[in-house]
């Protein structure tokens, strides 16, 4: 399932959307230019992993000394702090543990108006939802009204609708 | 990273289970404005002048971060606790909670004071709870908070509030300037035993970590828990606590469980060459700790092996003692959807509801139906 999260310019850097998909919640997240999403569930105890702090890997060379990597690329989770890595979902706490799960993201231009499911168009003010119940042609034979069940290709064929 | 930009909650489907859910450990946290409205004039000018009482050596030590709390819990205004909404929706509705003991840890640092503030301060967050939790609440349950180091004016406390069923146990820190065993408290004893109330001896108080000198790190702090809780029971057992009230209970919450096998083994084989030193003790002390003393899980001590936890509860042997607790809204929280796979099945519904259910005389969740 393909879910859009929002427009390219409502969604600055460095911040985050979560999404429902069902019963499913996926955090969607903006680090400069990369896009992260994980499912905001965390593998330990069933926190909201999605609403905790991002972070960044540290470095460290000698005691008291430390540099922080750019860019956020950790996601600690807000009830016991486990972190996992954004891109891949994997934890550093618990290694037996599985990771969380994570999905792809994308940024995709689309010509203006035009939304899924492909080349449909808004009408009257609506906007086209994801599914597109089964239709079947209808025409008038004489004194009869027929229903045309005939296959997808010849379907598609026929003009369709009531004479 | 703002975290501001959450476009929706989280919304997970409830799970919902055939037995009872009890949480024996959720913490609620007073405004300081709902302290102060409930205050005297007299009092309140003390409030004004020195706020909360100033942090003793323990706060002064470094403490875990985001104050302990879960980064999720904090609600728009205030703190972890202090929202009923909040509690409602992460806690009470997410987990399908049947009822929730409220411990409103507040009073481990309010009680030492000159003790008629302590007194008032301690009644002004009893009068919170029961008008801001317990009035709009009815899965939750209160404890009385106590100016523990006046037991008279506790007495009073727990009196005023003994007839009030919403008010399930009287609240003890493990911290305090005596053993919890010594005479100076047993008004305390003598008033909850007096109104049926359970005991609950919440880690915390006074003195947070008993033994030489402070912790340098957080860790050494938090595990100590333990050890704090295994001093009062020592105390309360050996100065004959439940020989003048036998039917005193008392549990032990946030202190783990474990501990108190080797506690049994030890006091027990010892006793038998020492008995003539506490004649007053009129059973193997062991005996005291399985009749008297309830526990609750949050912290429970993890092995590598989970198995080896199941073995430990069989040493501890008090099936039905112990307590779910989530800790709730603080950053060790234990879910009651994951805690259950911890314990053993033929353990798991008592703990996590049925236990608490007996102790606090509560109604629990109708077998037959399929929730
Ligand atoms: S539930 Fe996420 S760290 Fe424990």
């Amino acid at each position: 399932m393909r879910i859009v999260v929002c427009r390219l310019e409502d969604f600055p850097p460095g911040e985050r959307r979560i999404v429902q998909a069902g019963r499913r919640s996926i955090g969607v997240f903006r680090v400069g230019d990369k896009f992260y999403a994980l499912n905001n569930y965390c593998p330990h105890q069933g926190g909201p992993l999605c609403l905790g702090a991002t972070q960044s890997w540290i470095r460290s060379s000698t005691p008291g000394e430390y540099e922080l990597e750019d860019g956020e690329a950790l996601l600690a989770c807000p009830w016991h702090g486990w972190e996992y890595d954004l891109a891949t979902g994997q934890s550093f706490l618990g290694p037996e543990e599985t990771p969380a799960r994570t999905y792809d993201v994308s940024v995709e231009v689309l010509p203006e108006g035009e939304r899924k499911p492909a080349g449909v168009k808004p009408k009257g003010g609506r906007i086209p939802g994801p599914y597109v119940a089964e239709t079947f042609p209808v025409h008038v034979e004489g004194p009869y009204v027929v229903v045309e069940t005939t296959s997808g290709a010849k379907r598609r064929a026929n003009q369709g609708g009531g004479e | 990273m703002s975290i501001t930009a959450v476009a929706d909650a989280p919304g997970r489907a409830q799970d919902r289970t055939s037995y009872t859910i009890v949480d024996a450990d959720i913490h609620p946290s007073a405004p300081a404005a709902e302290i102060r409205a409930r205050l005297s004039a007299q009092h309140r000018d003390r409030w004004d002048m020195f706020g909360s009482r100033v942090p003793g050596p323990p706060e002064m030590y470094p403490r875990v971060r985001n104050s302990g709390f879960r980064l999720d819990s904090w609600p728009e205004n205030g703190m972890p606790g202090s929202d009923l909404g909040l509690i409602r929706q992460q806690l009470l509705d997410e987990f399908d909670i049947d009822h929730g003991i409220l411990i409103p840890l507040q009073s481990h640092s309010w009680g030492v004071e000159e003790p008629e503030y302590a007194a008032a301060l301690c009644r002004a967050l009893n009068d919170w709870q029961q008008e801001n939790l317990l009035d709009a609440e009815p899965r939750l349950r209160g404890s009385i908070a106590i100016p523990i180091e006046s037991p008279d004016l506790a007495a009073e406390e727990i009196r005023r509030r003994a007839d009030d069923p919403r008010f399930v146990q009287v609240l003890l820190s493990t911290g305090g300037e005596l053993g919890f065993g010594r005479r100076r408290y047993w008004p305390i004893y003598a008033a909850a035993a007096e109104a049926g109330l359970p005991i609950a001896a919440h880690t915390g108080g006074l003195e947070q970590h008993r033994g030489a000198g402070w912790p340098s790190f957080y860790l050494e702090e938090h595990v100590w828990n333990g050890n704090m809780m295994a001093s009062l029971v020592l105390s309360m057992v050996c100065e004959g606590v439940f020989d003048r009230y036998p039917d005193l209970r008392v549990v032990c919450v946030e202190g783990g469980i474990a501990w108190s096998a080797p506690l049994m083994w030890a006091l027990d084989d010892a006793w038998e060459q020492l008995r003539t030193d506490v004649p007053h003790l009129r059973k193997p002390p062991s005996a005291y700790i399985r009749e008297n003393f309830w526990f609750t899980t949050q912290p429970i001590e993890e092995p590598d092996n989970p198995a080896d936890l199941g073995t430990t509860l069989r040493h501890v042997g008090m099936d039905e003692r112990i307590m779910f607790a989530s800790d709730y809204p603080h950053w060790d929280f234990d879910s009651p959807r994951h805690a259950p796979k911890q314990f053993p099945e033929p353990l798991r519904q008592g703990i996590m509801g049925s236990n608490a259910c007996k102790l606090y005389r509560l109604p629990e969740r109708p077998r037959e139906e399929t929730r």
